[in-house]
């Protein structure tokens, strides 16, 4: 009865002098919800992760190969005369590709309470007094980001907590002498907590963050003794929004949904060749009193290698005065609470590049037309693919795209360079040559591979995209690009044309202004004998033979018929251009102009009717008189020169088919 | 005496389409289509737009189609049945714009044109026929225009010029299409074609003509 009544005794005098316990903090930091370690947006320099998972467990921002960071930090008491200091923070990361792993050694995110009754217990000879600790710590925590894209991040922390309760309890031996002891009971509780979170770049100028707040927590043992002195780990979501107003000025926004915001405004300038970012962060937190409890001014300064920054953490209310509270409610936050004092903090990073740092990736490849081999100047002059790639670095840099197609390239083809300015995102242009020792018999799906370079003699990214490699007599439709397979076998044309030519020499010389209107005539009559018209041999898409393949199997269509005798014509030196009939139920017809080489005055050499030519200027401002040719008309120069002059009158001339785009003329050169 | 041109019509709008010939004094001929040969009209032929009629010294033809608009070609002159309609400014814009098609986007390496051009002299006499036929057909045109084909004949009679170069050299035609150009409000089109004939004008007279065309067009264009 004496023990329990002395015990009782002695548990009343411990809880009131719970009001009056001693508060010693030993302070730093961890389980951060927000950043209070002088986070500024990360859309202003996007050089270095800024130590942080808290905010956000899915940015994917860090450039490096690795990074190394510490902050080291100064913790002033509230009455000013105790200052320490520690070092908070030491991290480690490593990129791979589109992974991210992240570790970190937190030595001094911790907080602790010593609770002291104030008075001793004496009892006969006797004395003790009771204290209880508690401490919290963080003790290290692991990240890892996937990226999928250069818009979207997903990723996960875990960290490790550890709390511990010491309390000490008297200990009565009661005998002849009663002797008072004091013993510790310690009970503690180890904790992982796991989040996820997710970064999405919705433009150039906005990034959204989200992630939870305590989502997974794994209890490694059991919990304190007195539950109510465990960390509040209230589940939760932050949502983050950053926004770029203007290249040099920021915002961010962190809200944790449950408890407290963060607000930050940011201005950047360039100097010394990087970058420097001053701006302040203010908080608000529910169990801190004012509303805004918190102002955070912090500078920065980063370049391409490292990035310190100065972060001075301000708390508006006096820390003094809150053991109530923290009977009452606990913490909630090792960082920020109603007992933390006003810190300075200096936060630098390192970048560890091991290997080349990636100055500018590929954002997208769009393949926009298809390979046709025998259009092979097209693919010089035009592009068949465009890409859109972003500079990743703070300088003006020129990229040179580079593409391979095994199809089609016996070697990489570079397309020109491109100078794309710092944080920006250029066009990148894929050219390419079309090499004539391929096999281009039958149609194919082929990898083309996109590479871009800058000065490193490694490329800076690659990706992959299928392109549709067509065979060699496969067209794209376009009467322009009939011109490249008059270019083809020539040869064969060369020899036709200097065979037919030398034949009917006298003819063609027979008068001097006519040699070569007598040139077509007759190289014409030698074409078109025993010619015939057929269609394409297949339908699902455009087929054109090449000169020596119409004349050997005697025949074509319009294509085909057109393209062998313009190539004649060209070899033999005489002008030609396609002229391209459309309808309106997109069935083309193709025939040719030939330029006589007579000029207006001289029409009357050649026809008495001036509806059967057509008047073209030269490059020294002259009339030159030019006359359709009917290629699928087999029976005569004339007839067929008449039938395609009447068609080219009627629906060129007289329905204003050349104005109407109706009737396209594409010269052969 | 040349025959005085006498035209009839009842409609402002005629479309190109067949015409029956009424009556024909004189050598009257036609190219039809795209034929080489002319081949004599006679009272009663059906002519198509694609037919030029040609008429000599001394000759006329009357011609009527199937709703009763009639047209007479006088002597001496040309025309192609398909210009024997009223065309809207809009499509008179339009074919003017062919003249721009009409340029080569010739490529500066290419051979140039090994064709050989004679003198003027040794031109003449082989051809004679198509330098006669040039001017008929500015005859025609300006009938056109008086027709109220005003359309019509400028189209023509760019297209007579540009074929037949002789008839370009006519500073009066060319002026008298010119003002057509100009009267039916075309501005621009019209200094161009002043500018184009001052390449001609030989005497001061005519160049102070052109001056003062081209000034007039332009006090119009800034007051507008």
């Amino acid at each position: 009865m004496l023990y329990q009544k002395v015990f009782t005794i002695l548990n009343l005098i411990f809880l009131k002098s719970f009001a009056l316990l001693l508060l010693v903090c030993s302070v730093s930091y961890s389980q951060e919800n927000l950043d209070f370690m002088g986070g500024y947006p990360s859309l202003m320099t996007d050089g270095f992760r800024k130590n942080s998972f808290e905010s956000n467990p899915g940015n994917f921002v860090a450039k490096s190969d690795w990074e190394f960071s510490a902050i080291y930090g100064a913790d002033f008491s509230s009455s000013g005369s105790n200052i320490s200091n520690d070092i908070f923070l030491i991290s480690l990361s490593k990129k791979m590709d589109r992974h991210y792993f992240y570790f970190r050694y937190t030595p001094a995110f911790k907080k602790s309470f010593i609770i002291s009754a104030g008075n001793n217990i004496t009892i006969d000879s006797s004395s003790a007094s009771l204290k209880t600790t508690i401490n919290y710590s963080e003790k290290f925590g692991l990240g890892y980001s996937y990226s999928f894209g250069s818009n979207f991040s997903l990723g996960f922390s875990t960290r490790y907590f550890e709390e511990e309760m010491k309390e000490d309890v008297f200990n009565f031996f009661i005998g002849d002498t009663s002797i008072l002891t004091t013993s510790t009971s310690v009970s503690q509780k180890k904790f992982w907590r796991t989040d996820f979170g997710m970064n999405y770049l919705l433009s150039e100028r906005i990034r959204l963050n989200l992630s939870s707040k305590n989502l997974f927590l794994l209890n490694e043992n059991g919990n304190l003794s007195n539950k109510h002195f465990e960390l509040k780990l209230k589940k939760g979501i932050i949502f983050g929004l950053e926004s770029k107003l203007s290249e040099n000025l920021a915002l961010n926004f962190n809200w944790d949904v449950a408890s407290s915001f963060l607000l930050g405004s940011f201005y950047l300038f360039e100097i010394f060749g990087g970058k420097v970012i001053g701006g302040i962060n203010i908080t608000h937190d529910q169990t801190q009193n004012p509303f805004i409890n918190v102002i955070m001014p912090t500078v920065s300064f980063s370049s391409n290698l490292y990035s310190v920054s100065l972060s001075y953490i301000n708390y508006l209310q006096s820390r003094n005065n809150r053991l109530s509270d923290f009977a009452e409610k606990g913490i909630q936050n090792i960082v920020s609470n109603q007992f933390a004092d006003d810190k300075l903090l200096l936060s630098m990073n390192f970048a560890l590049s091991f290997k080349h740092e990636k100055a500018v990736e590929f954002l997208d490849v769009e393949v926009t037309n298809d390979i046709f081999p025998t259009l092979t100047e097209e693919f010089v002059n035009h592009p068949f693919a465009i890409g859109h790639a972003k500079n990743l670095t703070d300088k003006t840099i020129s990229v040179k795209p580079i593409s391979f197609i095994p199809g089609i390239n016996n070697e990489h083809i570079y397309s020109p360079t491109v100078e794309i300015a710092p944080n920006s995102i250029g066009e990148v242009k894929f050219f390419t040559l079309i090499s004539d020792e391929k096999n281009y018999e039958k149609r194919k799906i082929d990898n083309a591979e996109f590479l871009l370079f800058t000065t490193e003699p490694d490329y800076e990214d690659k990706t992959e995209k299928p392109v549709l490699i067509n065979t060699k007599n496969n067209w794209d439709g376009k009467v322009s690009n009939l011109r490249y397979f008059v270019y083809r076998s020539f040869d064969y044309s060369l020899d036709f044309a200097t065979r037919t030519m030398k034949n009917y020499s006298s003819a063609i010389d027979s008068n001097v202004y006519l040699k070569k209107f007598n040139s077509v005539k007759v190289l014409f009559s030698e074409f078109v004998k025993n010619m015939n018209y057929f269609s394409d041999p297949r339908t699902s898409f455009e087929y054109v033979q090449f000169p020596k393949e119409t004349m050997e199997r005697k025949g074509g269509d319009c294509d085909d018929l057109s393209v062998a005798f313009a190539s004649i014509l060209e070899i033999a030196g005489i002008e030609t251009a396609f002229v391209d009939f459309k309808s309106d139920d997109g069935i083309s017809h193709v025939n040719l102009l030939i330029n006589t080489g007579l000029n207006s005055s001289q029409a009357e050499l050649i026809t008495q009717n001036d509806k059967k030519y057509f008047l073209r200027e030269n490059q020294n401002g002259e009339d030159e008189i030019w006359i359709p040719l009917e290629t699928t008309h087999f029976v005569s120069f004339e007839s067929s020169w008449n039938l395609a002059a009447e068609k080219f009158y009627r629906e060129a001339i007289e329905n204003f088919g050349l104005q109407k785009g109706k009737v396209l003329i594409t010269d052969i050169y | 005496m040349k025959i005085l041109m006498f035209v009839l019509f009842v409609s402002q709008i005629l479309f190109a389409q067949d015409f029956i010939v009424q009556k024909v004094s004189g050598n009257v001929f036609v190219q039809k289509g795209f034929e080489e040969k002319t081949q004599k009209v006679n009272t009663g032929d059906k002519l198509k737009s694609n037919d030029l009629i040609i008429t000599d010294e001394s000759a006329f033809i009357h011609l009527k189609d199937k709703n009763g608009n009639s047209f007479v070609l006088k002597s001496n002159s040309a025309v192609g049945v398909n210009y024997l309609r009223k065309m809207s400014l809009n499509d008179l814009i339009l074919a003017l714009t062919q003249e721009e098609i009409r340029t080569v986007p010739r490529n500066s390496n290419k051979t140039p044109n090994t064709a050989v051009y004679g003198t003027e002299a040794r031109m003449k006499k082989p051809f004679d026929f198509q330098n006669k036929l040039g001017q008929k057909k500015i005859n025609g045109a300006k009938q056109l225009a008086e027709s109220g084909f005003v359309e019509s004949a400028i189209l023509a009679a760019k297209e007579t010029f540009r074929k037949y170069p002789a008839t370009g050299k006519n500073f009066g035609d060319r002026l008298y299409f010119a003002d057509l150009v100009k009267n039916l409000g075309l501005d621009e089109e019209s200094i161009s074609e002043y500018n184009k004939i001052s390449k001609i004008a030989e005497t001061d007279a005519q160049k102070e003509i052109l001056s003062n065309r081209i000034e007039g067009v332009n006090l119009k264009i800034i007051r507008n």
